[in-house]
């Protein structure tokens, strides 16, 4: 991971240092935007590359950077260069605060791409949007009520938590369970998550019974818990923990010989899931932002191409394919504004994208009316060990 | 309450891993007054190091001695290095529990930079589980019980029936009289470290075992070690094994029959009232200038 870290740091310098032999093309423009000069263009996005959330951090980064230096290598848009500033807000809200104004104010960025963390863009929001004005385009993160109504230089692709719930509680019930059991964190998204997938479930079929147990986050020891759901016979069970708890209580629930279907929702389709609960989650569903990093299309062939050259030590996984997805749009949006590149023009541009399709994330549309580019999730099952997609991506605005 | 045999059980086992911490951490209080907050940390990083050396061809059981001397030797290291130094002034207890919990930070941070913040699989020492009055038991958690035990039983042993655990027990009632007597107190504090810090790492590969290795490994654990040291006596060894196995026990049954999502508040408002009654712990003695 350290020399991963190093490798970037180091590319990202190359970077710096290649576009003083780029040919600027648009020195026509009078006006330009910060972040925007004739030969480059600067986004930034804070992350958590240290403390317990860089495992997330660190890969987003990777895959982040990845996106940029494809572009850059083909030659940029507009024959500019991206230079990607990402700083280290170790998952803490009120250090995002500081962060993301030092980004506006000292490094002068263009945009906000791919930041990530619910409550960390919660709290840096109103300053970014309202007070500096400056785009935030596809985080990381993700609240249903950030797009009801939509918010001015605000746009995402990653389906809130609650429509995973949603789409989770469907697909249980079309299974044809009727005893469901949610567990989850008694953390308000996920709660609400639990909430959703029971209410969504009563829609498919009234007569399912669906119960609900909520624990805390850190939970180490599950086997009072397992030990009341092996009492409570459910036919299913979906799980909304992190990874940690995920994989401690699927591993609890086979010790007890509870052998029933799991789901779960996007944030625990990684590869080290499967490393780490080993048979204990084998069988088990879920619902997944993009398709998974082994697939076998040009698009992820080439993402998993461009991750071996900017961070060899980081194994293809779900968290760098996402964000070098979101830098993929971004970097559509750009290409697609016509005349000068200025904030206005790229909020303009993705309130025109419609249909694109990055071969990673279901196809993504926007329009002035709705910022959130996509709806749809994909779903996938572990199966022989590895993460496998089941049928085409699911509508959680429909009833599919 | 048909399975509640089986959930004190499962408590009991769930306790060893307390238990350890906790006689780790009293351990080493009573022969330095240090409150080592390092503790669960040195454990971790001595498995991080072997769980390394298990990938390369080591048999796990030959990795579970390894990660004793290996988290002993950190111990010691610790001692001698960052404790001893500080001499015997009022205030050093104190400093010395910041220094420990800078130490286990810096730890913490190592662990990420060496390998990563992800969290890795570790293997069992054995495999497989047995049922025990209806519910399933993992060996890896009774082995943890069971070594936990004879861990215990060897100290119990060492420290009533050795001429030198004697001398332990009077550096901890008296350094300044067992200086007189002719007792090398820092040798001492360095076995009492090397022990301490030793009985950490067996808590810690238990506990990779049954999770999975990751540099917050000891931190749940270690939270309830301290409630079991405090509820039994931070002077007495037998309070926190008691301690630890009593916390273990109570967690199971809240989480089970009341709520697996208070079982922190009823557990820790038990030991509230039991502190109430007796400030110094169940078996602990009332020697106020310690905390």
């Amino acid at each position: 991971m350290k020399s991963c870290m190093q490798f970037l740091k180091q590319h990202a310098t190359a970077t710096i240092a290649a576009t003083a032999f780029s040919l600027g093309t648009a020195g026509a423009y009078a006006q330009p935007s910060p972040g925007v000069t004739d030969t480059e263009i600067k986004i930034g996005a804070y992350l958590p590359l240290s403390g317990p959330i860089a495992s997330y951090g660190i890969p987003l980064l990777a895959g982040m950077q990845a996106a940029i230096n494809t572009a850059n290598e083909a030659g940029g848009v507009k024959g500019r260069k991206f230079i990607l500033v990402a700083e280290d807000n170790k998952f803490n809200p009120q250090a995002t605060v500081a962060i993301a104004r030092k980004l506006v104010t000292r490094d002068e960025i263009f945009a906000f791409v791919a930041p990530m963390g619910t409550p960390s863009t919660a709290a840096a929001m109103d300053y970014i949007l309202n007070e500096a004005k400056v785009p935030i385009i596809n985080p990381y993160a993700g609240m249903a009520e950030w797009y009801n109504p939509p918010r001015d230089y605000f746009y995402g692709a990653q389906v809130p938590l609650e429509s995973q719930g949603k789409v989770v509680g469907r697909w249980a019930a079309k299974d044809g369970h009727k005893k469901l059991l949610a567990v989850y964190l008694t953390l308000a998204a996920n709660e609400r998550m639990a909430n959703e997938f029971a209410q969504a479930a009563k829609r498919v079929n009234p007569d399912v019974m669906v119960e609900s147990m909520g624990t805390k986050l850190g939970t180490t020891d599950f086997g009072p818990m397992a030990i009341e759901i092996a009492s409570k016979k459910p036919d299913a069970i979906a799980m909304f923990f992190t990874q940690n708890e995920t994989v401690a209580l699927a591993k609890e629930l086979r010790l007890q010989n509870v052998r029933v279907p799991l789901y779960t929702y996007a944030g625990i389709v990684i590869n080290s899931t499967i490393d780490i609960a080993g048979p204990s989650v084998e069988g088990m569903k879920a619902v997944s932002y993009i398709v998974p990093p082994s697939l076998d299309t040009l698009a992820v062939r080439e993402y998993r191409a461009a991750l071996a050259k900017v961070a060899p030590n980081e194994k293809p996984d779900y968290l760098s394919l996402n964000s070098y997805a979101y830098i993929k749009i971004f970097i559509e949006a750009v290409r697609r504004i016509n005349g000068p590149i200025t904030r206005q023009s790229l909020v303009q541009s993705v309130d025109n994208m419609r249909n694109y399709d990055t071969g990673i994330l279901p196809p993504v549309t926007y329009s002035t009316t709705k910022h959130m580019g996509t709806t749809s999730l994909q779903r996938v099952q572990i199966t022989g060990g590895k993460w496998n997609i089941i049928g085409e991506a699911v509508d959680s605005e429909k009833d599919w | 309450m048909g399975d509640f045999p089986a959930v004190v059980i499962s408590g009991i086992v769930s306790g060893s891993t307390y238990a350890l911490l906790a006689l780790g951490i009293v351990i080493i209080f009573r022969s330095t007054d240090t409150v080592n907050f390092a503790i669960g940390d040195i454990g971790t990083l001595a498995v991080f190091v072997t769980g390394t050396l298990i990938a390369a061809g080591l048999p796990v059981a030959a990795g579970l001695l390894v990660a004793i001397v290996l988290a002993g030797l950190m111990g010691m290291t610790t001692e001698r290095l960052l404790i001893r130094p500080l001499g015997h002034s009022r205030n050093v207890l104190f400093i010395a529990l910041v220094i420990t919990i800078g130490l286990g930070l810096l730890i913490h941070a190592g662990i990420f930079l060496a390998w990563g913040t992800r969290s890795r699989s570790f293997p069992v020492l054995i495999p497989g589980s047995t049922n025990i009055f209806g519910i399933a038991l993992a060996w890896n958690k009774i082995m943890a019980a069971l070594i936990a035990a004879a861990a215990m039983g060897a100290i119990a042993w060492f420290f009533t029936k050795t001429a030198f655990g004697t001398a332990m027990r009077a550096t901890a009632e008296d350094p300044g009289a067992a200086r007189m007597i002719g007792i090398d107190a820092g040798r001492v504090a360095t076995i009492a470290w090397f022990v301490g810090c030793g009985m950490a790492a067996i808590a810690a590969f238990f506990l990779a075992a049954d999770t999975s290795l990751n540099a917050s490994l000891t931190i749940s654990a270690l939270f309830r070690a301290f409630a079991g040291v405090f509820l039994g006596g931070l002077t007495s060894m037998a309070g926190a094994v008691i301690g630890g196995f009593v916390i273990g026990v109570l967690d199971n049954i809240a989480g089970r029959y009341i709520s697996a999502n208070y079982r922190d508040t009823i557990v820790f408002a038990v030991i509230v009232l039991v502190l109430f009654i007796r400030p110094a712990g169940v078996l602990g003695a009332g020697r106020k200038e310690r905390v």
